[in-house]
């Protein structure tokens, strides 16, 4: 079985922020963005009532099938959401569930599949390709110190997500943990750490140069003019980038193995 | 996709009184006063709350856990129900005994939906609303009572709006075939007149938790619900609702 995520090439998160745009644009940016070649979209809607989140991941998960870029979606904290969207994964907050959580939310996960078969007409046609075989639930989780990275269960987890790398105006006012403190995360992590916070076209390379096995975005595709122009930008930057040797992340991601089985159906509908 | 509504084998047994005093909890009150929200729950428990739910929205998920497995721990002990506020994944996993979903939160035949998938057909589902049309929407899709307020005028939830007294309680518990609560500043000087208009049962927070002697407001509601609900089991035909006379 295939990896929940791909880390074959330097892996491109793009966090969709929900809160302020409406759910339709919101789907819109995400079909953008995955033309533009991100590797996953993690949905996220801090102070956004379930029901809202539910609808909005449901609505990015069929726009992302009507594009035939079936991307994985991962929802923000929220696994009963994602279960119920038929999304691909949960991201833990580093002040939601501890890493040990992760075969839990597993197991829910595949208790969820086997409840819910997919049966439907889009179900069928997207079996006959590759990129809608099984897939296991994916569960990634956010760091903001080292020592975090090497916290027990973290080898669990699918990812970890470590930042914020460079100044962003998100954290107006608090500094940057910068590119060294990345790549003693990258180095303490059992599994593939995702770079986050400033991070641009300029330097993403810095990132994946550090050890970053992914690179992950909010407003560099979400408030540019073209998402799916600055998503192929990003893309651009990361793969030109050298990674270190041995690479982390494909070492990391190739080492585990997951049980638990993928439905495409309908349900969101 | 919602199983009918009786499905779940004991699901609705006993449910009306096990409703009664039903105690919400509230991290931000326990920080006011000084006492943490598992020792209230504690002293409320022994002063007879029938029912608990573990409401705290604004703690992370990983202390909503913690605090969800004390509180289970208090309530399985003493035999009474516990329901998670909002969050699906977390009364499935605190293995509790339902949840209680708003408007905003995530529907309840999709919350229903999941807690089959879980191999859990006992799972309560308590909805809040004002709204007939909603109420009936929800019990169709698998809620097992619905819960009306702001009745009085709470003081811990921001962004309720005007109180709305008893009358949308008496419609609701006529239009409804599962139990009512009623919910919103309720205390012991009030809560005759919530069972009297139809409820079998009052949710509570201030009225326990910011109490100086939780066990002893735990005991006066008790002896004011139990003492409305009699009234109206001696006389079923004077309630507003039909609640009232029914067990």
């Amino acid at each position: 079985m295939r990896p929940a995520l791909r880390w074959d090439r330097v892996h491109l998160q793009f966090i969709l922020d929900l809160p302020g745009l409406a759910a339709h644009k919101a789907a819109h940016i995400a079909a953008a963005a995955a033309r533009g070649g991100v590797d996953s979209i993690q949905v996220r809607g801090k102070g956004l009532g379930a029901g809202d989140l539910l609808r909005a991941t449901c609505l990015v998960m069929d726009a992302l099938r009507d594009v035939g870029l079936p991307v994985p979606v991962l929802v923000n904290d929220r696994l009963d959401v994602a279960l119920l969207a038929g999304a691909d994964g949960v991201h833990l907050p580093e002040s939601g569930w501890p890493p040990p959580w992760a075969q839990r939310c597993r197991q829910l996960a595949a208790l969820a599949a086997e409840a819910f078969p997919g049966d439907g007409p889009e179900a069928a046609s997207q079996a006959a390709t590759d990129v809608a075989a099984p897939r296991p639930f994916a569960v990634g989780r956010a760091i903001h110190s080292t020592a975090a990275a090497a916290l027990p269960g973290t080898e669990q987890l699918d990812y970890v997500m470590f930042g914020h790398v460079f100044a962003t105006a998100s954290k107006a006012g608090l500094p940057p943990r910068g590119v060294a403190a990345l790549a003693r995360a990258a180095a303490a992590a059992p599994v593939p750490v995702i770079a986050v916070g400033g991070i641009t076209p300029a330097n993403a390379a810095q990132a994946v140069e550090a050890g970053a096995a992914g690179v992950a975005v909010i407003r560099a595709i979400r408030d540019a003019p073209d998402p799916a122009a600055a998503a192929a930008a990003l893309r651009e930057a990361i793969d030109r980038a050298p990674r270190p040797a041995p690479p982390v992340g494909p070492a990391a991601g190739a080492k585990k193995g997951r049980t638990a089985g993928r439905k495409e159906d309908g349900r969101c509908g | 996709m919602a199983q009918p509504v009786d499905a779940g084998p004991g699901r609705h047994r006993d449910l009306r009184s096990r409703l009664a005093v039903y105690l919400l909890t509230d991290p931000e009150l326990a920080a006011a006063t000084g006492r943490s929200v598992v020792e209230t729950a504690r002293a409320a428990i022994a002063g007879g709350v029938t029912a608990l739910q573990l409401r705290a929205k604004a703690l992370p998920a990983h202390r909503q856990w913690e605090l969800g497995l004390e509180l289970r721990r208090l309530t399985r002990a003493a035999g009474i129900p516990f329901f998670v506020n909002d969050r699906v994944d977390l009364a499935l996993a605190l293995e509790a005994d339902g949840v209680h979903l708003g408007e905003e939160d995530i529907p309840v035949a999709a919350a229903r939906r999941l807690a089959q998938a879980q191999g859990r057909p006992d799972f309560i589902i308590g909805f809040s609303t004002a709204v007939l049309e909603l109420a009936r929407q929800a019990v169709a899709d698998g809620a097992d009572y619905v819960s009306v307020g702001d009745l009085f005028g709470t003081t811990r939830k921001p962004d309720a709006g005007a109180p709305i007294g008893t009358a949308p309680l008496a419609a609701m518990a006529r239009s409804v075939d599962v139990p009512v609560i009623g919910i919103g500043g309720i205390t012991a000087a009030t809560a005759a007149q919530v069972i009297e208009a139809g409820a079998c049962g009052v949710a509570v927070i201030s009225c326990i938790a910011a109490s100086p002697d939780p066990a002893g407001a735990a005991r006066e509601l008790a002896q004011v619900v139990a003492a409305a609900l009699a009234r109206g089991r001696a006389a079923p035909g004077a309630g507003a609702g039909r609640e009232a006379g029914r067990r």
